[in-house]
C-alpha cells in the first residue's frame, strides 16, 4: 500500500499514535518517519489514551440513550457542477455537501463508514464532545480508514445539541468536498422558528485550479511572505451549499417567517463576513452553545466556526453575502419571499457588511453551561499559554515556536480547571480548535469549540478537564495545521 | 484631534494603535470596509507601502500603518508641503501596537509626495525616537 499523498505531519502523527497504540499498520510503516526533533506531538506515553477503561466510564456516565440514529457514508470520488464547470473532487457519496445528518441530544449515533477513496481516511465530528476513541484523528484515537475499501463504524453519544459538522482528520482533504453538516435537535428548544436555512461555507478550488495536496506543496515552496491581513490561498469560487454565486442557492420562505440559519465554515483557508440584505440577525448559538442574544449586521466567521442566526424576514429577494475577508471574492445565496422580486446582482455588498459587525470575542454567554462545566469560571488549576507564529518567512506554523513534530503534548489531569491563552504573534487570522470540549472565554465570554484569534490579537478560554483522552489542538486553517499547527492535549493517565 | 481608522475588525495590532492614540488624547473612530485593497487605493497608497489600517483627518491628512506618536505630532502640527501621507509600511516589531516584549525592529516613517515620489520622515531606531 503506498500513499503518494501522504503529508509529512500526518505520517508523523500515524507513528507516534503507533507507538502508544501498537496498531499494528504493517501497511502504513513505509510511510512513517522518524523525527530527529526533541518533542514529539504524537506520542502518549504516560497519558489516558482512547483504548483505556476511563474513555468507556465517562461514555457510560453520559446516560442511557433513548434512541439510535443510524446512518451510513462512503467517502468517494466524483464530479460537481460549478455553475457549469466540471470539478473532479471526493465527496461523501456525489453531493458537496454531503447528508445532512440530524440526532437529538442524548441519542447514540452510529455512522458505518467506507472508505473508496485513493487515500486513507478518518471523519471526524466537529464540536461533538465525544468519547475520544471515535474523535476519527489516526493515530491518536483510531488506525486510518484503510483506501480502496477500507471500513470503519463510528458509534457515540452526542450530548448536546446544536451545529456541527463532521470531515476527515486526514491531511488537507478537508479542502476537497469532505464535509457536511451535523444538527443535533434540543429538546428543550428555545428559539421560535418557521423555518431553518442550514448554510455551509466552502472554498473551492479541488478540481478547478489544482488539488489541495498540490496547493500545499505551492504553500510550502513560496514561503509566508505577506503582510497582508487575509490568507494565502486566492480560490477561483466561494461555495454556499456547494453552489457558486453564478448558480445560487434560493431559500424560499414567506414574509414574516422567523428563519433560523445555521452557518457553517467548512473552508480550510478562508474567513467571512457575512449578512442578509435588508436584514438585522440575531445570534442566538455559537458552535451550538446558547450565547446572550445579540443583534448585528453582520458576524465574521472563521473556519471550523458555526453560528446559529435568528431574522424575521422581509418581502422581495435578499441576498446572503459571504464575503472572504481580506481577499477578493465572496458566496452568495438569495433568501425569497415573493415570486416577483428580482434577484440582487451576485456581487452585491449589501451595506450590512460594514456596518456592525460581531465575531467571537464580542459575544457574551448568557446562563447557560454545558454539563460538567460548571466550574468552568473557578480560579484555573492550570494556565496553558500558546503564542501562535510562523518561522521567519517559511510556511511553517509553529506553537510557541515548535510544530506539531516538535513539541511535547500539552498536559492536564482530569477535573481540573484549565485555562488556555491563544496569544496570535503572527499577521494571519488563527480559528483555533479544540477536540472533544468546549470552552468558555473568560471575562463572561461565549462557549466555543473554534475560536477566531485575529492577527497580534489573543483569547483567554476556560474550561473543566472533563472528557478524558488524546485530544488535538490546531488551527483550523487546514494548510497551517498540516504545516504545524497542530499540538496534542493530553490527560495524565 | 479626530482620526477615522480604517482596518479589518479582526486586526488585533491595529485595535492596540488606536489605543495608543487614544492614550495620548485623539478621538477616533474605527470603520471596517469590504475590501482593505480598496481604502487604500482610494488614498492611492501603492502596495508596497501598504500597512493594516490606514488613518485620515478632517483636513485631508493621511496615516497608514504603526506610527508613533512623535512623528504623527510633528506630521499634524505642520504637514510638509506636497505631501499626502504619513507612513510606517509593513508591521516592525516594536512599533506602536507590534510590541512583543523587548523586541524591536528598526524602521523609518516615510513621507509619501503628491508625485508618487517617498522620503524618510523619521528614522527610528529604538522605542524612545518614537514617544513623547
Amino acid at each position: 500500500m503506498t500513499h503518494p499523498h501522504a503529508t509529512p505531519s500526518r505520517r508523523a502523527l500515524l507513528g507516534g499514535g503507533l507507538a502508544f497504540t501498537g496498531l499494528g499498520v504493517a501497511g502504513l510503516a513505509g510511510c512513517m518517519t522518524s523525527s530527529t526533533m526533541d518533542g514529539d506531538g504524537g506520542s502518549l506515553k504516560g497519558l489516558v489514551g482512547p483504548n483505556d477503561a476511563v474513555v468507556a466510564q465517562v461514555e457510560a456516565a453520559r446516560g442511557t440513550p433513548e434512541a439510535t440514529r443510524t446512518f451510513a457514508l462512503t467517502a468517494r470520488r466524483t464530479e460537481i457542477d460549478l455553475a457549469g464547470q466540471r470539478a473532479a473532487t471526493w465527496a461523501y457519496g456525489d453531493t458537496v455537501p454531503g447528508p445532512l445528518l440530524r440526532a437529538t441530544a442524548g441519542d447514540r449515533i452510529t455512522v458505518a463508514v467506507r472508505n473508496d477513496l485513493p487515500q486513507v481516511t478518518s471523519v471526524h465530528w466537529h464540536g461533538i464532545r465525544l468519547r475520544n476513541d471515535m474523535d476519527g484523528v489516526p493515530g491518536h484515537t483510531q488506525e486510518a480508514i484503510a483506501a480502496d475499501g477500507g471500513t470503519f463504524t463510528y458509534d457515540f453519544i452526542t450530548p448536546d445539541p446544536g451545529t456541527y459538522f463532521f470531515h476527515p482528520h486526514v491531511g488537507v482533504q478537508l479542502d476537497r468536498g469532505l464535509y457536511a453538516p451535523l444538527i443535533i435537535d434540543d429538546p428543550a428548544e428555545s428559539v421560535d422558528f418557521d423555518k431553518e436555512w442550514v448554510v455551509v461555507l466552502d472554498d473551492w478550488l479541488d478540481g478547478i485550479m489544482g488539488d489541495p495536496d498540490t496547493e500545499l506543496e505551492t504553500l510550502r515552496r513560496n514561503g509566508s511572505g505577506m503582510i497582508g491581513q487575509g490568507s494565502e490561498i486566492a480560490y477561483p469560487f466561494y461555495l454556499v451549499n456547494g453552489r457558486p454565486p453564478a448558480d445560487p442557492e434560493t431559500f424560499q420562505a414567506a414574509p414574516g417567517e422567523r428563519v433560523r440559519l445555521r452557518i457553517i465554515n467548512a473552508s480550510s483557508d478562508t474567513v467571512y463576513r457575512v449578512a442578509l440584505g435588508g436584514h438585522r440577525l440575531k445570534v442566538t448559538h455559537k458552535d451550538g452553545i446558547p450565547t446572550l442574544p445579540k443583534e448585528t449586521d453582520a458576524i465574521i466567521i472563521g473556519m471550523g466556526e458555526r453560528y446559529d442566526l435568528s431574522t424575521t424576514v422581509g418581502d422581495g429577494a435578499f441576498p446572503l453575502v459571504a464575503m472572504a475577508e481580506g481577499k477578493s471574492g465572496q458566496a452568495y445565496a438569495v433568501l425569497r419571499t415573493s415570486a416577483s422580486a428580482a434577484a440582487p446582482p451576485e456581487d452585491v455588498q449589501p451595506d450590512e457588511l460594514t456596518r456592525g459587525i460581531l465575531w467571537a470575542p464580542l459575544l457574551s454567554g448568557d446562563d447557560h453551561v454545558p454539563r460538567g462545566q460548571e466550574r468552568a469560571g473557578d480560579k484555573a488549576d492550570r494556565t496553558i499559554t500558546i503564542q501562535l507564529g510562523v518561522r521567519g518567512g517559511r510556511y511553517v506554523w509553529t506553537m510557541n515556536g515548535k510544530t506539531f513534530e516538535e513539541a511535547d503534548p500539552f498536559v492536564v489531569s482530569r477535573d481540573e480547571v484549565v485555562r488556555i491563552i491563544w496569544q496570535n504573534m503572527s499577521h494571519m487570522p488563527h480559528p483555533m480548535h479544540l477536540h472533544g470540549h468546549s470552552f468558555r472565554l473568560t471575562d463572561g465570554g461565549s462557549w466555543h469549540d473554534t475560536v477566531l484569534v485575529g492577527p497580534m490579537g489573543a483569547v483567554a478560554a476556560q474550561f473543566v478537564a472533563d472528557n478524558p483522552g488524546a485530544w488535538m489542538m490546531h488551527c483550523h486553517n487546514i494548510f497551517h495545521a498540516e504545516a504545524g499547527m497542530m499540538a496534542t492535549l493530553g490527560y495524565r493517565a | 484631534m479626530a482620526l477615522t481608522v480604517q482596518k479589518s475588525p479582526t486586526c488585533g495590532c491595529c485595535k492596540l494603535w488606536m489605543d495608543y492614540a487614544r492614550s495620548y488624547g485623539f478621538t477616533l473612530t474605527a470603520e471596517h470596509p469590504a475590501s482593505m485593497d480598496a481604502a487604500f487605493a482610494a488614498h492611492d497608497i501603492p502596495a508596497k507601502l501598504q500597512a493594516c489600517h490606514v488613518a485620515t483627518n478632517a483636513d485631508g491628512q493621511v496615516i497608514v500603518g504603526h506610527v508613533g506618536i512623535a512623528q504623527v505630532l510633528e506630521y499634524l502640527k505642520a504637514p510638509p508641503a506636497g505631501s499626502r501621507a504619513l507612513i510606517v509600511p509593513g508591521m516592525p516589531v516594536g512599533s506602536p501596537g507590534m510590541e512583543q516584549g523587548e523586541a524591536f525592529d528598526p524602521y523609518e516613517v516615510l513621507l509619501l509626495a503628491s508625485d508618487g515620489t517617498t522620503t524618510t520622515f523619521a528614522t527610528v531606531a529604538s522605542p524612545t525616537d518614537q514617544s513623547i
